[in-house]
C-alpha cells in the first residue's frame, strides 16, 4: 500500500517504511545507537531525497530513543547524573559544533570534511572496540564487569582529573569534567555530522569513563533524547525538511523495535553488546571510506529550488 | 443623430463575433484540477478536442518553474568530490509534449513555440564549457524522465478525421501549482488556432494543512513534530510495560 510524503511530495511503500523503522528501532534498544545512521541512508535509497531523509530521520530517532529510555529507566539502568552533565556538555558543545559547521560550510566543501571525519573517527573507535571486544570474548568472562574500566596510561590520566563526585549509579568516583568534556566533544561531532552522537558516546562511556555496559545504554539515549529533538526543530525552522508522516510511519516501527531491542540488551551480556557495536561501527567506517573512494552510484546530484 | 447610431453600432458590435468562422481547435481535459491527498500515486487525465481544419495537433503541457542546480562528482587525490556545477534557472519541473504525428526536431516554427521533446534549454551559460553543459543537461533530462516528470513522443489519437484523444499521466513527485496546457493545430508550417486549458494542481485536506504549516508556520510544526515523537515513544513504552513485563 503506498502513502504519500506532503513534504518529501512522493508516496512510498507502507510496508517498507514500517520494517526499516522496525529495524532501526531495535538497533537502537539493543546497543544504544539511535539507528540514523542505518535509516537515512535506507531512506536515500528507496528514493527520499537526502535532505528530507536526515531530518525525518532525527525526529523519527527522537521517539525511538524515549521508549527504548523508558524501558531501561524500568530496569532501573539510567545513571542521571551522569546523564546531566553529558547534557551539559552536550549543549555547549553542539552550539559550538553549528558555529564551526558555518564556518566550513562558508568556505567550501563541507560534504568532504564530513565524511573524512566519519571515517577517521569512526575507524579508530570501530577498530579500537573490535580489538577490545575480541581480547575479551575469546577469554570467556563473567557478564556485565566494569572489567572494562581504563587501565594503563588512561587510567592514570583520567583518575587525576579534578573536581571529583560519586555516581553511584555507575558505581565510579570521578572527575566532573569527564562527562562533562565528552558531552561536550559528542555535542561538536553530532553538529558536524548530523547525527551519530551514540557511536562516540558509547565507547567513551564505556572506555573512558568506565561506566557498566548495562548503564550505558539506557544513559545515552538520555542523551540522544534531547539532542536529535534538537536537531528535528531546527531543521523544521530553517530548513522546513521535516516530513511528519513519513516521521511517523518510521516511529510506528521503530519504538515497537526499541522495546524489543531493549529485551534483547537484557538477555545479552555486556560483551556480546560491545562486540555487536564494534562490529557495526567500524563496519560503517569501512562503508564511509568506501564511499569516499570508489566510484560514486550517482555522479550527478542535483538540487531544486523555487526561482 | 449621428451620436444615436455611433452608439447603436457600439452596442452591436459584439454580435459580429458570431459572424466568424468556429475555432479552428477546440479541446479540453477530463479535470482541470488534480487533488493530492495521502492516497496520491500519480494520476491520468483524458486530453480530447476537435479540429476544424486540416492540420497536426500538439499539445505541451508545462507545470511550475524551478531552478535546478546540477553537480558533478569528480576524484581528486583518489577522493571523489563535487566540481563543475550548473544551475539550470526556470525550467519547468513537469514537462509533457504529446503529438498527433512525428514531430520534426528541426522545425523553426516549433523551437520559436519553444516546444521539442524536452523543456527549452539554454544553448549556452557564460562561463560554462558546452561540453559541460551537455553532460549535465542530460544527466538533468534522465532524472526527470525517471520520475516520468519529463515525457514526449506519445501520440494523440484520432476518432474519426476529427476528434482526437489521449492520455496525460502525471507521476507522484508532481508540485502543486499552475499547470498550462497549450493545444496547438499546425499546418504547412504555421499556427492555424490554438487553446490554452489551465491545470490547478492541489494537495488536498490534511496533507496541504500540513506542508503549509511546515512551511508558514515552521515553529510549531517542528514543536509538533518532535511532541508527536516524544509522546509516541512513551505510549510504546507504556503499553509494552502493561503487556509484556
Amino acid at each position: 500500500m503506498e502513502i504519500y510524503l506532503p513534504i518529501a511530495e512522493m508516496s512510498v511503500d507502507l510496508f517498507t517504511i514500517l520494517l526499516l523503522g522496525g529495524l532501526t528501532g531495535i538497533l537502537s534498544g539493543m546497543v544504544g545507537v539511535g539507528g540514523g545512521f542505518l535509516m537515512t541512508p535506507m531512506l536515500i535509497f528507496i528514493g527520499v531525497p537526502p535532505a528530507i531523509s536526515v531530518a525525518t530521520a532525527a525526529n523519527q530517532i527522537v521517539a525511538s530513543s524515549v521508549s527504548g529510555f523508558l524501558a531501561h529507566l524500568r530496569r532501573g539502568n539510567v545513571d542521571f547524573k551522569m546523564g546531566a552533565m553529558l547534557l551539559a556538555g552536550g549543549i555547549a558543545g553542539s552550539s559550538l559544533g553549528v558555529a564551526i559547521f558555518n564556518l566550513l560550510k562558508a568556505t567550501g566543501d563541507i560534504d568532504l570534511v564530513i565524511s573524512l571525519c566519519y571515517v577517521v573517527f569512526l575507524g579508530i573507535v570501530g577498530g579500537l572496540m573490535a580489538v577490545d571486544s575480541a581480547r575479551v570474548l575469546l577469554k570467556f568472562p563473567p557478564k556485565n564487569t566494569p572489567a572494562n574500566a581504563p587501565v594503563g596510561w588512561r587510567q592514570r590520566m583520567l583518575v587525576r582529573l579534578p573536581w571529583k563526585t560519586d555516581f553511584p549509579k555507575s558505581k565510579l568516583y570521578i572527575s566532573r569534567w569527564l562527562p562533562v568534556g565528552i558531552g561536550a566533544f559528542v555535542g561538536i561531532m553530532v553538529s558536524l555530522m548530523g547525527i551519530g552522537g551514540g557511536f562516540f558516546l558509547i565507547p567513551a562511556m564505556i572506555y573512558l569513563i568506565g561506566m557498566p555496559t548495562s548503564v550505558v545504554i539506557g544513559t545515552s539515549l538520555f542523551q540522544i533524547i534531547f539532542i536529535t529533538a534538537n536537531v528535528t526543530f531546527l531543521q523544521a525552522i530553517t530548513s522546513h525538511t521535516v516530513d511528519i508522516v513519513l516521521a511517523f510511519l518510521l516511529l510506528s516501527g521503530s519504538v515497537i523495535g526499541a522495546q524489543i531491542g531493549t529485551k534483547l540488551s537484557g538477555r545479552l551480556p555486556g560483551e556480546w553488546l560491545r562486540g555487536i557495536l564494534s562490529l557495526l561501527v567500524l563496519g560503517m567506517a569501512l562503508r564511509l571510506a568506501y564511499g569516499l573512494f570508489a566510484v560514486p552510484a550517482e555522479l550527478y546530484s542535483i538540487t531544486v529550488e523555487q526561482p | 443623430m449621428r451620436k444615436k447610431l455611433f452608439f447603436m453600432l457600439l452596442l452591436l458590435s459584439p454580435w459580429t463575433a458570431f459572424a466568424q468562422t468556429s475555432q479552428a481547435i477546440v479541446a479540453d481535459l477530463s479535470d482541470r484540477e488534480i487533488r493530492i491527498d495521502s492516497r496520491f500515486v500519480g494520476t491520468n487525465l483524458m486530453l480530447f478536442g476537435n479540429r476544424n481544419q486540416a492540420g497536426q495537433v500538439i499539445v505541451v503541457i508545462r507545470g511550475p518553474e524551478r531552478n535546478f542546480t546540477i553537480r558533478k562528482k569528480e576524484r581528486t587525490g583518489g577522493i571523489w568530490m563535487n566540481s563543475d556545477k550548473v544551475t539550470f534557472k526556470r525550467l519547468p519541473y513537469y514537462y509533457t509534449v504529446l503529438a498527433s504525428s512525428e514531430i520534426p526536431s528541426d522545425a523553426a516554427l516549433l523551437k520559436t513555440l519553444g516546444i521539442g521533446q524536452q523543456p527549452l534549454f539554454p544553448t549556452a551559460i557564460k562561463n560554462v564549457s558546452p561540453a559541460l553543459l551537455e553532460e549535465l543537461k542530460s544527466a538533468l533530462l534522465k532524472r526527470q524522465e525517471g520520475y516520468h516528470l519529463y515525457h514526449h513522443g506519445e501520440r494523440i489519437e484520432f476518432v474519426e478525421d476529427s476528434l482526437f484523444k489521449a492520455k496525460i499521466y502525471f507521476p507522484d513527485r508532481i508540485l502543486r501549482g499552475r499547470y498550462l496546457a497549450e493545444i496547438y493545430l499546425i499546418d504547412d508550417d504555421e499556427v492555424r488556432g490554438m487553446e490554452t486549458i489551465p491545470l490547478q494542481v492541489y494537495k488536498g485536506g490534511t496533507d496541504y494543512f500540513l506542508s503549509d504549516l511546515a512551511t508558514r508556520h515552521s515553529a510549531v510544526y517542528g514543536v509538533m513534530a518532535v511532541l508527536v515523537a516524544l509522546v509516541a515513544g512513551w505510549l510504546a513504552s507504556t503499553i509494552f510495560d502493561k503487556f509484556y513485563v
